[in-house]
């Protein structure tokens, strides 16, 4: 577990489009995917979204499945209707300059580390 | 001339208005002066049986069909000349789809309903998803049917064929949709090389249908190609749909 405000420390060039609500909630997992109907099948609640679709339709998902955050890759920008729509659904956007891959990497990394042995 | 607007959402559609009854939808696009209409809610016809029977009694033309969401995510207008087809392939695509149940609450309405607009059921599977079919396969499928297949708002940055694939692929597309947002005397994606482009209203909300509209000399016959004979926009539409309808198409209607 790592507290969801702590996420940028682990990404390169990582920043907070829409800081966390709640930022000393925890969050343990995180799903990596570019298709929202994977997203609404296997994503778990209570994750961390890694992904390119910085659009709207992913914040609905996102609320459908219960994500905290949805971290952007290679620096795309959300749009505003993207933001509004997150910050009324208090779900966090954070971009990165990562790709998915090594985004999926560093935080699988954090959360190994953060695991109680 | 024939104004057609193929691209309306019914109630069905999660991100559709409740007020999108088929009886409503027949109303207004009289109204709207239309002479060809199709319902063409996502991934599903299950209120095309309806529609076309209010379209008939109204003397308004009907095609029937859907719009698909294919494995890539890519979305289609899929149209028939006849019912059947379009209700064989509804049967087909909710065989496709993810087992992601509809809820209540969180996800917009998706219901069916009757000729005095009561509710006679309830689509229990989210529409929103793509089903496992791809576009290739989907499109064989509804040419090999004798119906258009029609890539919808190619230029959109969501669930379109430029936003998944990048390019527009070598297959035989009845037409390609653009959204308002794109400009047709321009063409920048030059896709008027290669397919006739139309434009129509993707109506989630009564006073939206009919206020974009593709023009042709007369009704294109069953198994014909779309020759198309411009695209009109209704004067006081706006030239570019108001914020949330782009990609908007998985939440709950928003006016």
């Amino acid at each position: 577990m790592i507290p969801i405000h702590n996420l940028p420390r682990h990404l390169p060039t990582a920043r907070w489009v829409l800081p966390p609500r709640e930022p000393l909630a925890a969050v343990s997992t995180a799903y990596t995917s570019d298709l929202l109907s994977d997203v609404l099948a296997h994503a778990p609640p209570d994750s961390v979204l890694i992904t390119l679709q910085a659009h709207r339709n992913t914040i609905a998902v996102a609320t459908l499945v219960g994500i905290r955050a949805v971290i952007l890759c290679h620096h795309r920008t959300p749009p505003n209707d993207m933001i509004e729509a997150a910050e009324h659904e208090a779900i966090a956007i954070m971009t990165t300059s990562a790709s998915q891959y090594e985004a999926s990497w560093r935080l699988h990394q954090a959360f190994t580390d953060a695991a109680p042995s | 001339m024939i104004r057609a607007d193929l691209h309306i959402h019914s109630c069905l559609s999660p991100c559709g208005s409740l007020d999108m009854s088929p009886s409503a939808i027949v109303h207004a696009a009289c109204y709207a002066g239309l002479d060809l209409i199709a319902v063409t809610d996502h991934n599903s016809s299950r209120n095309s049986a309806v529609v076309a029977r209010l379209a008939e009694q109204a003397g308004l033309a009907c095609w029937h069909g859907l719009e698909a969401c294919t494995v890539e995510e890519i979305h289609v207008l899929c149209l028939f000349p006849r019912l059947n087809e379009a209700l064989e392939l509804s049967a087909f695509l909710r065989e496709r789809l993810p087992p992601v149940p509809w809820v209540e609450g969180k996800m917009g309405d998706q219901v069916v309903v009757n000729e005095q607009e009561e509710i006679e059921g309830w689509e229990t599977l989210f529409l929103g998803s793509g089903a496992r079919i791809t576009l290739t396969e989907l499109g064989e499928r509804v040419l090999a049917a004798g119906g258009w297949f029609i890539p919808a708002h190619v230029d959109r940055p969501v669930n379109s064929l430029l936003s998944q694939l990048g390019r527009v692929p070598n297959f035989p597309f009845s037409a390609l949709e653009v959204s308002p947002a794109y400009d047709l005397a321009k063409d920048p994606e030059r896709l008027a090389d290669r397919f006739p482009l139309v434009g129509h209203s993707d109506a989630h909300h009564l006073e939206d249908i009919g206020r974009r509209w593709t023009l042709y000399a007369d009704i294109p016959a069953p198994g014909q190609p779309l020759r198309t004979a411009g695209v009109g926009v209704r004067p006081s539409a706006p030239s570019a749909p108001p914020p949330g309808e782009i990609g908007g198409c998985l939440s709950r209607p928003t006016r």
